[in-house]
């Protein structure tokens, strides 16, 4: 990771600030909506109490009689300014715009009683003023629409309109009643709708300007909430955990990185993030640890490994020729072990000036216990060789004291053989090993088959028993292990024993070194880019000639 | 591979199916480990099984032994190419192939 952290679109704050403000918009909406309905009935119905209370009033205060008389005459008195008074009192005290006296006549109505009239005025209607006692005026919009109930002197509910002339007015009304029930006039008052407006309005405002300050406060003081709880620490997080993996990369490797999350204290799912982030760090930290020293580890056991390479590959004969100045016979081996240590071996030696040794083993298994094993293995059979016993003795006796203390349960399959180089006698044992191939002059390579042993150190108390052969100058012997023939390529085919003797014979005159790397060449083409699974031994032995002149 | 079990009273018959080898044979010695107490006949049915490696010999081998001092070991259905094995690391002489 480079700690090239995505860069923030929104911001957590952005988003809840947008939030905060439609859910503040629309709880303050529905609560302006909710009121003011609630406001406005409370409103209508003052109005059309206060309209209604009025107009009974007077109504009740009005003498039938004195509308019929003042209907009739049309002239105005001292008693008529009387009443004229108590109206203009009435609109005085009360929030009312008008307050008048008419009675329904034709399509309209006369009026009898004006509060704006002034004291002995007898200017019209028309010029705006008044309408003085005895003007007609015809009943227009709404108040057409009840001209029945006018006519017939029935109660008529406030009626709200808006006229150009009079104004948005709400008329409240009540019929004035003769004893026998017939109508001597109505009493309206006009109570005006711009001031139930303009108080619905400041209404309005005043609830609405509430509602946003509250809605603002409440924002701002959650913001700061949010940040200080939840958009500092998050952050706090994100520099934390960039900054420990950029610059901690060389301090992880050598394990002294620290925990380097701030202490965060919110008490919920914040302080648990950090926690976790806390433990994640100090996990962290151990696992590198510790894979810093396993890697060490392995380091360790990787060049141990390759030492301990050197020392196998060292322990067995490689400087060739080995025996300058023999001219009686050539030999050649090589292992490739498949992985750094094998459990493949060969060996040769004289056992003294007219005897030699040759032995090629397999150790069941693999790796280190197999090498550990086979080094044992080749040191028994050496000092058993070398004290002139014959192979199946050495054999005999390399299988006991292997089979000591052998508990995890390994095995050997060796074949070993000596020869006479004075006589080309050659005697061989077989101890559950591949059987070698002899090339006899002037034929090609046949397997020298014999019966073989059990393998060794598989089973206490186990004979060997040894063959002989006659070698001839020419003839040749060449001794692999299954590595050989074992060998796998891509196609899970093994080489097998036919292509190893056409290999063989397609190589007659070749000498034994030149031979072996030939064959090696042939596996190594067969098998192509699979890889080796087990060791690949192969040794070659080439009987020359008599020794002659030498020590018997 | 493929190991079965069918145990018969104290005869118990191991199948094995498939290639013993390097990477497989500790799963048949683990088998093996578990179910060998009590047994005093072993059977290893080689009907179905198609390669034997050294590792897998080792195997054979620790069973031999085993049941050599509880019972008796029995290799049935043994193939050519491995018999041949069993014949060329003298395990023919051990074991009682039928």
């Amino acid at each position: 990771m480079n700690g090239k952290l995505k860069k923030i679109r929104v911001s957590l704050g952005q988003k809840w600030t947008a939030f905060l403000v439609l859910l503040g918009a629309v709880l303050s909406l529905v609560a302006i909506l909710v009121s003011y309905q609630v406001f406005s009935s409370f409103m209508n119905r003052y109005y059309d109490q206060l309209g209604n209370n009025l107009v009974r009033t007077l109504a009740s205060q009005l003498d039938p009689a004195d509308l019929d008389h003042y209907y009739e005459s049309r002239q105005t008195d001292a008693h008529y300014y009387e009443i004229q008074r108590f109206i203009r009192d009435l609109v005085e005290n009360n929030e009312v715009q008008y307050l008048y006296v008419v009675r329904p006549e034709g399509d309209g109505v006369i009026f009898l009683f004006d509060s704006d009239m002034e004291m002995g005025d007898g200017s019209g209607y028309e010029g705006g003023a008044y309408c003085a006692l005895g003007s007609y005026t015809d009943l227009f919009g709404e108040f057409a629409v009840y001209l029945d109930d006018f006519q017939n002197g029935r109660q008529v509910d406030p009626i709200i309109q808006n006229d150009p002339s009079y104004g948005w007015l709400m008329t409240a009304s009540t019929p004035v009643l003769h004893e026998d029930g017939t109508l001597a006039g109505y009493v309206m008052a006009d109570i005006s709708m711009n001031e139930v407006m303009s108080i619905r309005q400041n209404f309005l405002m005043a609830l609405g300007g509430l509602m946003v300050a509250i809605t603002v406060t409440f924002l701002v003081l959650f913001l700061i909430f949010i940040r200080r709880r939840v958009v500092r620490p998050i952050n706090q997080l994100t520099q934390a955990t960039g900054e420990f993996i950029q610059s901690n990369e060389s301090e992880l490797a050598s394990g002294t990185a620290k925990v380097n999350v701030p202490p965060i204290h919110t008490g919920d799912e914040v302080e648990q993030l950090a926690d976790a982030f806390r433990e994640m760090e100090q996990d962290m930290i151990s696992y590198i640890q510790s894979f810093v020293k396993i890697t060490a580890e392995k380091e360790r056991i990787g060049a141990e490994l390759n030492v301990a390479t050197q020392i196998q590959a060292d322990m067995l004969p490689r400087i060739f020729p080995a025996f300058p100045g023999r001219e009686e016979f050539d030999i050649y081996a090589t292992m490739n072990p498949a992985k750094e240590v094998g459990g493949d071996f060969y060996d040769f030696f004289l056992v003294d000036d007219d005897h030699l040794a040759v032995v090629i083993a397999d150790v069941s298994g693999k790796g280190v216990p197999a090498a550990l094993f086979m080094v044992i293995a080749k040191t028994i059979i050496k000092n058993h060789a070398q004290n002139k016993e014959t192979p199946s003795e050495v054999f005999t006796q390399t299988n006991e004291q292997l089979c000591e203390g052998n508990d995890a349960g390994l095995f050997v399959t060796a074949w070993m053989g000596v020869l006479e180089i004075s006589t080309g006698q050659f005697t061989y044992v077989n101890a559950g090993h591949n059987p070698p191939l002899l090339l006899r002059k002037g034929e090609s390579f046949e397997w020298l088959k014999s019966r073989p042993g059990f393998v060794l150190a598989g089973m206490e108390g186990v004979r060997y028993r040894e063959n002989t052969i006659q070698l001839n100058p020419g003839d040749r012997l060449y001794l692999y292990t299954d590595g050989v023939t074992e060998a796998t390529n891509g196609a899970q085919e093994l080489f097998g024993e036919e292509r190893l003797q056409n290999a063989l014979n397609e190589a007659l005159d070749l000498p034994v070194q030149q031979l072996l790397k030939r064959i090696k060449e042939c596996i190594d083409a067969f098998v192509g880019e699979a890889e080796q699974f087990d060791d690949i031994t192969m040794l070659g032995l080439e009987y020359r000639q008599k020794g002659a002149g030498r020590d018997g | 591979m493929t190991i079965t079990k069918r145990a018969e009273g104290k005869k118990l018959t191991i199948a094995l199916e498939g290639r013993l080898d390097t990477t497989t044979a500790p799963e048949l010695e683990a088998e093996l480990n578990s179910s060998l107490d009590g047994v005093t006949e072993l059977v290893l049915d080689m009907a179905e099984l198609l390669y034997l490696s050294s590792a897998g010999l080792r195997v054979v081998l620790a069973a031999q032994k085993r049941m050599n001092k509880q019972g008796h070991m029995t290799v049935t259905h043994v193939c050519a190419d491995i018999m041949e094995v069993f014949e060329i690391t003298g395990f023919v002489d051990i074991l009682d192939i039928q």
